[in-house]
């Protein structure tokens, strides 16, 4: 039966080759920026699979959010949660993951506040950047408020640089971050803080597929940027991204975020 | 060329003002604009910041207010970049005073020029935040003066270009055409008329210029016009001088003849009374003449500078007195009383002057004393011995006097104050000579005058004491007196005369002389007929035909056999230039025209030493005294007709045999009250009589004389005479007697 499925597929191949598949990328830069990262790479993965893919660039996060829970792309790149939702509403499933990393977030106080203790922060402020930031945000929210049973009140300044700030210059008393954020601080500012808390791991930003797109093509991609990944000659088009160490990615590992309760400390748009 | 200090002259002053005008904007520059426009960039650049500072704090006010201090600090990151001169900028929170930039402490203005901004964040009217802003503008005012000393530099070295420019343009258009001027103008005050300037400009320069060559050319015309007028003039100077010379000379000539044929008939026995007194007149109108001539002469020699003197140191008393001697007798003529006072100071004081000038100048004053005196009027002589051992010797008279106007006349040649009223005869030259002889003499000569009282000249000579210089003198008189003493020793004389007359006259004067004498008419027979004869004195006439007598000198001199030959010249001709002729062709001595016997006799004694080496014996004479002879003034007889008394006693006998006849016709012509013929027989028995050195009776004969010319006769004054005469021939003939016999 299973061969029989391969030879079904390759001879439909010669149609399926003929069409094109769009791929949405969470706007973490400016759309130029985005295209100079990903377009070599969607070309190459062309060229390797012989299925075009087009590269979708939105201007917002909310835009982005919106076209991925209509089922805009057939394929995308976004962050945990949103794989979670995505999974939700139209069924997208993750393809691909980083494995040289996984997402955490960090609490940070200052240095001389004398704050060494979680329960310090009973009733007080603590900067994040934005309610739906995963590591920064969601999951130090629930660790906080699940695991310690801290009640907060959560301060919104944008940026992960401004939570810093906002925990250095004392207007806030600690504040969430990730700690590749962390250490893209001045060292000055890096100085000022000190980490107090560390969430649990999740994997990182996985590129998932819709369900409408033939499996086979599913697989095509997949494998070619794992290839890809494998290859030294190509592994600098996955840097950018970044994708360090590209794995085959499942759906169970970013489900476990709706285990956490993250969905009570998430805002709908 | 006056010399002109270098920072008087146009090019400097030009230079330097170009000079003192760039300090000035370098002044300018430095202590002014550049601060200014210093304070100017600051306030300009605060205002900027400023402004810049409000927006910033529009810009940051969400920011602050949503915490998103990320976005804060990229903005002042941002803003601290893109403004270099913002050094460091503080916000402070408004509410909890809690500094929110920088992260780390902030060091405020520290460094010099730093200025500190504030700006407050101010929403819906709460403030948020405080601004502090930290600039320094040191960087843009450097960069603002740099750019402006560059533009400065350029500017001024435009400015100095051009004004350089225009300096040297001064210098070539006008201060070198003015030094070229100046040149020319020096060149032609030297007398250089070929001193034309180049006319390069056709602008006023130019036309100055042109100017100036046109000055030139006239002044070269005007100045050969005047060359020309000068050469004229000289030649109508020369020519009168000539003139001059040639009418003295040809003047004295027949004056010579004149007077030495009058004089000649005081010793002619056979000639009638009336015959001697015309020849007196005749002899006195020449003396005038002579006078005449001699002013004349003389102001020509002052004129031409060729007035001689024999300076010598004179015993100036006597000088005094014998001038006064000689005008005593117009002065009695003209009643008028003459004072000497504080003669006698000047004993012993000797004048270094010309006697016989100085004698001229006392009888020009003399005379002009008693011609413009007043009726009865007085003549004042007062001699001082002033204390620099100068002497002062005034002339004063009462007479009209003159006004100060009149005193620039005074010494004019021919300008005679009241010519055109004045009766008194005159030349009007007797002051011009008189002041030339003062002053070429070393002294001065000054005049006072008031109207109707009278007019003063004084004379201002140096004076010398006697004794200081009679050791020198005494040799001289001592010899003087040896020669005079030695009676006219037999002389062989060569005469050379070409004018006939004047031979006659010679010829009698000296056979008077009892001198053997030979005549020839001119100079070639002299020296044929010295060839073959041998002589002592050749006196010879200058101007002869044939040969003259500077020739005929030059000619003896020439020979040794004649080395002897005692040449003594005659002539009329005495101006310079012909004296010192004389002695540069080797002649000894020099008689004027007309000959006067005295001289004559006084030059051969005086060289008969030379001429003749028999000596003489000196018969010694009875010396005259005074006592004996008190009507005759023996040393004025000496001084006429020398000490020979066999001339004194031929001069005598010819008065004995004349005058008493003049005397018997004075008596008559007095009774008779004939005053004109009473006048002329006085004026010659005064004549005669001073030709004997009978003063006295000379003197009363001139008083006769005086009042027979004012019509009036005084009795006791024929009376006088009568005394006197008597008394003066008894004294004649005992002197005759005396010295006749051992002739005899």
């Amino acid at each position: 039966m299973k061969y029989l499925l391969i030879i079904f597929c390759l001879i439909q191949s010669s149609w399926l080759f003929a069409q094109e598949y769009t791929f949405g990328v969470v706007p973490q830069y400016e759309p130029q920026k985005l295209n100079a990262i990903w377009q070599p790479l969607l070309d190459e993965v062309s060229q390797q699979t012989g299925v075009t893919i087009k590269l979708i660039t939105v201007e917002s996060i909310p835009v982005f959010e919106q076209a991925f829970a209509n089922g805009d792309y057939d394929f995308a790149y976004m962050n945990p949660w949103h794989s979670v939702i995505a999974n939700e509403k139209q069924g997208y499933i993750p393809l691909i993951k980083d494995a040289g990393r996984k997402l955490q977030g960090v609490l940070v106080v200052k240095k001389d506040s004398g704050i060494d203790d979680l329960s310090q922060l009973q009733n007080e402020e603590i900067a994040f950047p934005a309610p739906n930031a995963l590591g920064a945000s969601l999951l130090m929210r629930a660790d906080l408020a699940q695991l310690y049973d801290l009640s907060i009140k959560p301060v919104y300044v944008q940026t992960h640089s401004s939570v810093y700030l906002n925990v250095a210059l004392g207007t806030t008393k600690a504040g969430g971050g990730v700690l590749g954020t962390l250490k893209q601080q001045p060292q000055n500012l890096q100085d000022k803080l000190t980490i107090l808390y560390h969430t649990r791991e999740i994997s990182r930003h996985p590129i998932v597929a819709h369900p409408r797109v033939d499996p086979a093509v599913q697989l095509k991609v997949q494998q070619a940027i794992l290839a890809i990944g494998q290859s030294e000659k190509y592994k600098h088009l996955l840097a950018g991204i970044p994708i360090i160490q590209p794995s085959t990615a499942t759906l169970d590992e970013y489900q476990q975020l709706t285990e956490w309760g993250l969905r009570s400390f998430y805002v709908e748009n | 060329m006056s010399k002109i200090n270098w920072w008087r002259s146009l090019r400097a002053q030009s230079y330097l003002a170009i000079f003192s005008f760039g300090i000035m904007l370098i002044c300018l520059f430095v202590f002014y604009t550049l601060p200014e426009q210093a304070r100017w960039v600051n306030d300009g650049l605060s205002k900027t910041a400023q402004r810049s500072l409000q927006q910033l704090s529009t810009s940051i006010t969400t920011p602050l207010l949503t915490r998103q201090y990320a976005e804060l600090y990229e903005e002042i990151n941002n803003q601290l970049e893109i403004h270099p001169n913002w050094k460091a900028i503080k916000i402070i929170d408004a509410e909890t005073g809690n500094q929110l930039y920088p992260l780390d402490s902030w060091n405020g203005a520290i460094e010099r020029g730093d200025k500190l901004l504030n700006q407050d964040v101010v929403f819906l009217d709460k403030p948020l935040a405080k601004i502090t802003l930290v600039v320094n503008f040191t960087s843009e005012i450097n960069e603002s003066s740099k750019l402006h000393y560059t533009l400065i530099y350029i500017q001024f070295s435009i400015l100095l270009l051009i004004l350089i420019g225009l300096a040297w343009l001064v210098d070539l258009r006008i201060t070198s055409p003015l030094r070229a001027l100046e040149h020319a103008f020096t060149r032609l005050a030297k007398g250089d008329f070929e001193c034309h300037v180049d006319k390069q400009q056709h602008n006023e320069v130019g036309s100055v210029i042109h100017g100036f060559n046109q000055m030139v050319n006239d002044i070269a015309g005007n100045q050969q016009k005047l060359n020309s007028l000068r050469i004229q003039a000289e030649s109508a100077s020369k020519a009168k001088s000539d003139f001059m010379a040639s009418m003295s000379h040809e003047l004295r000539t027949p004056l010579n003849a004149i007077l030495g044929l009058a004089q000649l008939y005081d010793y002619d026995q056979s000639a009638s009374e009336i015959q001697k007194n015309n020849a007196k007149r005749i002899y006195g109108a020449g003396e005038h003449l002579l006078l005449l001539i001699n002013d004349v002469l003389d102001l020509t020699a002052i004129e031409s500078g060729n007035m001689q003197f024999n300076f010598e140191y004179v015993p100036i008393k006597r000088v005094i007195e014998e001038s006064v001697e000689f005008v005593n007798e117009l002065i009695n003529a003209q009643s008028i009383s003459l004072h000497l006072e504080g003669l006698n100071s000047l004993d012993g004081l000797c004048f270094y002057i010309d006697e016989r000038r100085f004698k001229q100048v006392m009888l020009n004053l003399l005379s002009n004393a008693i011609k413009y005196n007043k009726p009865q009027g007085k003549i004042y002589i007062r001699c001082n011995v002033l204390n620099n051992r100068q002497c002062s010797i005034s002339v004063a008279d009462t007479g009209y006097g003159f006004t100060e106007e009149d005193e620039s006349r005074l010494f004019k040649p021919f300008d005679r104050l009241g010519a055109e009223t004045s009766k008194i005869n005159g030349t009007g030259i007797g002051l011009v000579i008189t002041r030339e002889l003062v002053e070429r003499m070393q002294g001065k000569i000054t005049v006072q005058s008031e109207v109707n009282q009278g007019s003063c000249f004084n004379l201002l000579f140096n004076s010398f004491e006697q004794s200081t210089i009679a050791s020198h003198k005494q040799v001289a008189t001592e010899n003087s007196e040896h020669t005079n003493a030695d009676a006219l020793p037999i002389l062989k004389v060569l005469v050379a005369e070409d004018q006939v007359t004047n031979q006659q006259v010679l010829k009698q004067q000296l056979t008077l002389l009892g001198v053997q004498s030979t005549f020839v008419s001119n100079g070639e027979q002299a020296w044929q007929i010295l060839q073959d004869n041998t002589f002592d004195v050749l006196l010879t006439d200058i101007q002869m035909p044939l040969l003259d007598g500077l020739e005929l000198t030059k000619r003896i001199r020439e020979h040794k056999r004649l080395n002897d030959l005692v040449i003594i010249a005659v002539t009329a001709n005495i101006i310079k230039k012909n004296i010192d002729d004389c002695y540069t062709v080797g002649m000894n001595g020099f008689l004027t025209k007309p000959v006067e016997l005295v001289q004559l006799k006084t030059l051969l004694i005086e060289h008969s030493s030379v001429a003749i080496n028999a000596h003489i014996e000196h018969t010694p004479s009875v010396e005259p005294s005074t006592a004996m002879y008190d009507q005759l003034d023996m040393s004025l007889l000496v001084s006429m007709l020398g000490d020979d008394t066999d001339v004194h006693s031929m001069v005598f006998n010819a008065f004995i045999q004349t005058a008493g006849e003049q005397v018997k016709l004075i008596k008559a012509y007095a009774d008779s009250q004939n005053y004109a013929d009473l006048s002329f027989q006085s004026h010659g028995l005064k004549s005669a009589s001073k030709s004997v050195a009978a003063i006295k009776l000379a003197e009363i004969c001139q008083q006769i004389e005086h009042f027979a010319n004012d019509s009036s006769v005084d009795e006791q004054l024929i009376k006088d005479l009568t005394f006197n005469f008597e008394q003066v021939m008894t004294q004649l003939s005992h002197y005759c007697q005396q010295h006749e016999s051992p002739s005899n």
